[in-house]
């Protein structure tokens, strides 16, 4: 691990791939959703409720409509491209769940996920019990509760500290502690994380 | 935080981990939000933390949902006829090591509290009293450590507080560092081991190796300590 400041990120493709797909080239094409593919996912993925699995789909049209309007030339300047791409996962995604019928209920989605995550290929009963099981393993009482409040319930960082006593600057690694231990414990009892 | 330049230039690494710990506390602005998931849609080693936090989250969302859905089946937790059996009491190793975790983390902090008077200069008060130094936390026990989360790189402290994870069951901990002589760390009662380190010798970045055994075999895990920002004091 080097100091990186002002280091200018390795371009594979020559610095060309925009002009590239703009005049036809496939295998620029390629190159560009091989280069971009896994973030598009896991910034997508982020911004998606929990497990949801449209998720997968929402990439998959993200990546389908950058290359569209780099096809189309619309996209010519090669370092705003990131930018684009993450344009168009706020887009995508928010569309997503605007469009949504109003009587669905996230119930609906967790239902959904259950059938398609690897994990729930468990009995989701026997599941949720082993996770809450692991969950009072904690060898600290406050993990649990910080896991909870700021994962499932996205209570801010100010209403996490102030209901729990933590000092603001020590947040981080309070969470951070907390995730490892809970990780920790997942990985002992052989549970992976979705993928 | 202002980003500092364009998606494709890498930052410092402390300054990447700066933003990477407010992403992740979801403790940045809508803008700077926008900025950071362009910053690393192209950077592997950041996104695999995002995915890691993400996954985390996932997991526990599937516990909760499971919990209701099977509560909702009229097996509520407390109906214990249904429930799989599942041993609650710790694993043997956290049970072993809860025995260990008053002593270990004493002899921490009285390792700590030695190491930070043997680095004082008598007389000097403003080295006697450190409020908030800069913290590095780096995670070690998925293999290979990335960059360390940083906490208040901007601190004027001579001293630099370093934590680094070990696994719970961790014995003989040792630090090893370019220059000076091995030494043991005391792991603490949550798994961490520390040390800290003059902010001066910080100038360029520094490979250093944590060891530990573990179940019987040795492990080494090295770690880079980048170069932090020297004050002139």
């Amino acid at each position: 691990m080097a100091a990186e400041q002002g280091q200018a990120a390795v371009d594979p493709f020559g610095g060309d791939l925009v002009a590239r797909i703009a005049a036809g080239d496939r295998r620029a094409e390629a190159d560009f959703i091989r280069y971009y593919e896994r973030g598009v996912r896991v910034v997508v993925r982020r911004r998606c409720r929990p497990g949801d699995p449209v998720a997968e789909d929402i990439a998959q049209d993200v990546l389908a409509r950058v290359l569209e309007r780099l096809r189309a030339g619309a996209i010519r300047d090669a370092q705003s491209l990131p930018a684009y791409i993450q344009a168009a996962i706020v887009y995508t995604t928010n569309a997503e769940y605007r469009n949504r019928k109003p009587t669905e209920s996230p119930d609906v989605i967790d239902d959904m996920a259950g059938e398609e995550n690897p994990v729930t290929r468990l009995s989701s009963n026997q599941l949720g019990t082993l996770l809450r099981a692991l969950l009072l393993q904690l060898p600290v009482a406050r993990d649990r509760e910080i896991l909870s409040r700021f994962y499932l319930d996205e209570q801010d960082k100010e209403a996490v500290c102030r209901d729990l006593g933590i000092e603001a600057s020590h947040f981080h690694r309070v969470v951070f502690r907390a995730r490892e231990r809970f990780r920790e414990l997942l990985a002992q009892a052989g549970v992976r994380s979705p993928e | 935080m202002t980003p500092p330049g364009t998606t494709s230039q890498r930052m410092a690494v402390w300054l990447e981990s700066a933003w990477l710990a407010r992403y992740l506390d979801r403790q940045l602005s809508g803008e700077e939000v926008a900025w950071f998931e362009a910053y690393v849609l192209d950077k592997p080693d950041l996104l695999e933390a995002v995915e890691a936090d993400t996954a985390l989250r996932d997991t526990l969302a599937l516990g909760r949902n499971a919990e209701a859905r099977a509560r909702s089946d009229g097996m509520a937790s407390s109906d214990t006829n249904h429930e799989p059996k599942i041993e609650k009491t710790p694993p043997a190793r956290l049970r072993n090591f809860a025995k260990l975790a008053i002593p270990v983390s004493l002899a921490a902090g009285l390792a700590l509290g030695f190491l930070g008077q043997s680095f004082l200069h008598p007389g000097d008060n403003a080295d006697e009293l450190i409020g908030s130094p800069t913290h590095l936390v780096f995670n070690v026990m998925r293999g290979p450590s990335g960059p360390p989360q940083i906490e208040r790189p901007e601190s004027a402290s001579a001293y630099v507080l370093v934590d680094v994870s070990v696994p719970s069951a961790a014995q003989h901990v040792a630090l090893r560092m370019e220059g000076y002589d091995s030494i043991p760390l005391a792991s603490s009662a949550d798994g961490f081991a520390s040390f800290l380190l003059r902010r001066s010798t910080m100038r360029s970045p520094t490979v250093a190796a944590i060891s530990y055994e573990l179940d019987g075999a040795r492990e080494t895990r090295e770690i880079t300590l980048p170069a932090m920002a020297v004050w002139n004091r």
